[in-house]
């Protein structure tokens, strides 16, 4: 297993993360892909789960999702940024109203479902919704101002990755902002916060899952997690057994999930 | 109710574009260096914030209602929108994302409480709104910017949030920082501004341009433009913090 690579925001270091990534990343093939969901299906509870590097960092039970201006921002201002990027809207905070109100006409024309974003922004009062797009906008201005720190060619990331478990009603979900298209294919998500001590172990489980989604199970060279908020990047290797560790720890977290189920059931 | 600064905040730091200060990235990495060396013996993970501006502390209910909805206000305007009431504007918006407990302290407000904080927020908002002028998309405002720099391998962590930013990390200074309170300002807000502008140049590795605080209470606003002085008044802080610790 590769090392953790560090460097703060900014300089040579950062820029070396974004660059210099192993020429080679190797590739899983279907046995192994088979391998991984028959150990998860055997794990799999009754309900369809999601694991993701979140599950994996996690200390405590999940609790139940509802939507809020925080946990809002990401699916706004990842889609404000490729509005930014498509040259679409001309700032940070017109993109982001733009696809609010896309959100809001889909609701209004009875395109989302009870539970969705869409659903829950139609739901707020103006002044609310103002502050979710305060949120969003902070977080697609985090953004941009790392994407001209970038210094390499990039583009953002269409959608996260997933990979769904034949059988196993469990979907596993990477988080992913930039693509760096280089030598070699570098992924880079970002996040709020500051990385704790499973940052790790949650960036592995993301190596993995982007391999695992990719058409050919070709792995990223580098999998490169940033926390603007501490002005820290975080980095792991595509390496075999980098892939291995993470796939690992998905398995865990699917272990503990599967407890959780078990003992709220009981 | 009338208030009529001379400037708008954003007048006030932004400076002259055309002579605004190459952003070195060095200045990061020595205060960085400096700052560690503090902790290099401590053992306890120590967390230094931003120092209280004067009344923060206060408990009581019309105080904690009135600093809240400066900051939603604050936040509402760096969203673009233009509020009519602003008492009801900023607590509808909070009651949809912040915590119920303050929502239970106004329902116990009588009459003659809720007209007189009324009278009181619309006081602020006068003064917020004529500070604060329209802030033009283009200048990237963003409200409750949140920073959490670990140094020293996390033996010291510093935290800060800051009300109101504008301008974008670039090769030349150009982020402003702008603090808000709905206090009058007191001695420590220079070391609150300072402090701002040592959490933004450690985060970013640039140092911001320039770093202010206004009170809604009284209209005063403090304004530096970052240099070597105002960076180590806030580093003298964060040792101050870390001795006391």
């Amino acid at each position: 297993m590769s090392a953790l690579t560090s460097a703060p925001l900014h300089g040579a270091r950062f820029h070396a993360l974004l660059t210099d990534a192993p020429a080679l990343a190797p590739s899983l093939d279907d046995e192994q892909r088979r391998a991984l969901a028959d150990r998860v299906r055997s794990l799999a509870g009754s309900e369809p789960r999601r694991l993701d590097a979140w599950s994996v960092e996690r200390v405590e039970a999940p609790r139940s999702f509802r939507w809020s201006a925080m946990n809002a921002r990401r699916t706004l201002g990842n889609a404000a940024l490729r509005r930014v990027a498509s040259q679409h809207s001309s700032s940070v905070l017109e993109a982001v109203t733009d696809v609010v109100t896309d959100r809001l006409l889909a609701a209004a024309a009875g395109f989302a479902r009870p539970g969705s974003l869409g659903h829950w922004l139609a739901q707020l009062d103006d002044p609310a919704r103002a502050i979710v797009v305060a949120e969003a906008t902070n977080w697609a201005t985090t953004l941009v101002e790392l994407s001209h720190d970038l210094d390499v060619a990039w583009r953002p990331a269409a959608s996260d990755a997933y990979y769904a478990l034949a059988g196993a009603r469990v979907t596993l979900r990477a988080q992913r902002e930039f693509l760096i298209d280089g030598s070699t294919r570098i992924v880079v998500r970002v996040r709020s916060g500051s990385p704790g001590r499973s940052a790790g172990a949650g960036l592995r489980a993301e190596l993995a899952v982007e391999t695992l989604a990719h058409p050919h199970g070709d792995a990223p060279g580098r999998y490169v997690g940033i926390w603007p908020d501490a002005g820290l990047a975080l980095a792991v290797e595509g390496t075999l057994e980098d892939v291995r560790t993470g796939a690992r720890h998905l398995l865990r977290a699917a272990r503990r999930a599967s407890a959780d189920g078990l003992s709220r059931a009981a | 109710m009338t208030y009529a600064p001379a400037m708008t905040i954003l007048d006030v730091v932004r400076g002259d574009p055309l002579s605004r200060p190459l952003s070195e990235e060095s200045v990061a990495l020595a205060l960085r260096t400096r700052i560690e060396t503090w902790v290099t013996t401590r053992e306890e993970p120590i967390i230094v914030r931003a120092p209280r501006a004067e009344g923060a502390a206060l408990a009581q209910s019309a105080s904690r209602v009135r600093g809240i909805v400066v900051h939603e206000l604050v936040r509402l305007a760096a969203a673009g929108y233009d509020w009519r009431n602003p008492a009801v504007d900023a607590l509808n918006a909070w009651r949809a994302n912040g915590p119920r407990e303050l929502v239970e302290d106004l329902a116990r407000f009588d009459a003659d409480e809720r007209a007189a904080l009324r009278a009181d927020l619309e006081a602020h908002a006068v003064v917020l709104r004529r500070t604060l002028g329209s802030l033009p998309p283009s200048w990237m405002p963003r409200s409750a910017v949140r920073a959490r720099v670990a140094l020293a391998g996390g033996r010291l962590t510093l935290v800060d949030v800051v009300d109101l930013m504008a301008g974008i990390v670039g090769s030349r200074a150009s982020v402003a920082l702008v603090d808000v309170t709905s206090s009058p300002l007191g001695a420590d807000a220079e070391d609150r501004v300072a402090y701002h502008a040592l959490v933004q140049t450690l985060r970013t590795s640039r140092v911001p341009l320039a770093s202010a605080m206004v009170s809604t209470a009284t209209g005063d606003v403090l304004s530096r433009e970052v240099d070597d002085d105002v960076l180590e008044r806030a580093a003298g802080y964060v040792q101050r913090c870390i001795e006391a610790t």
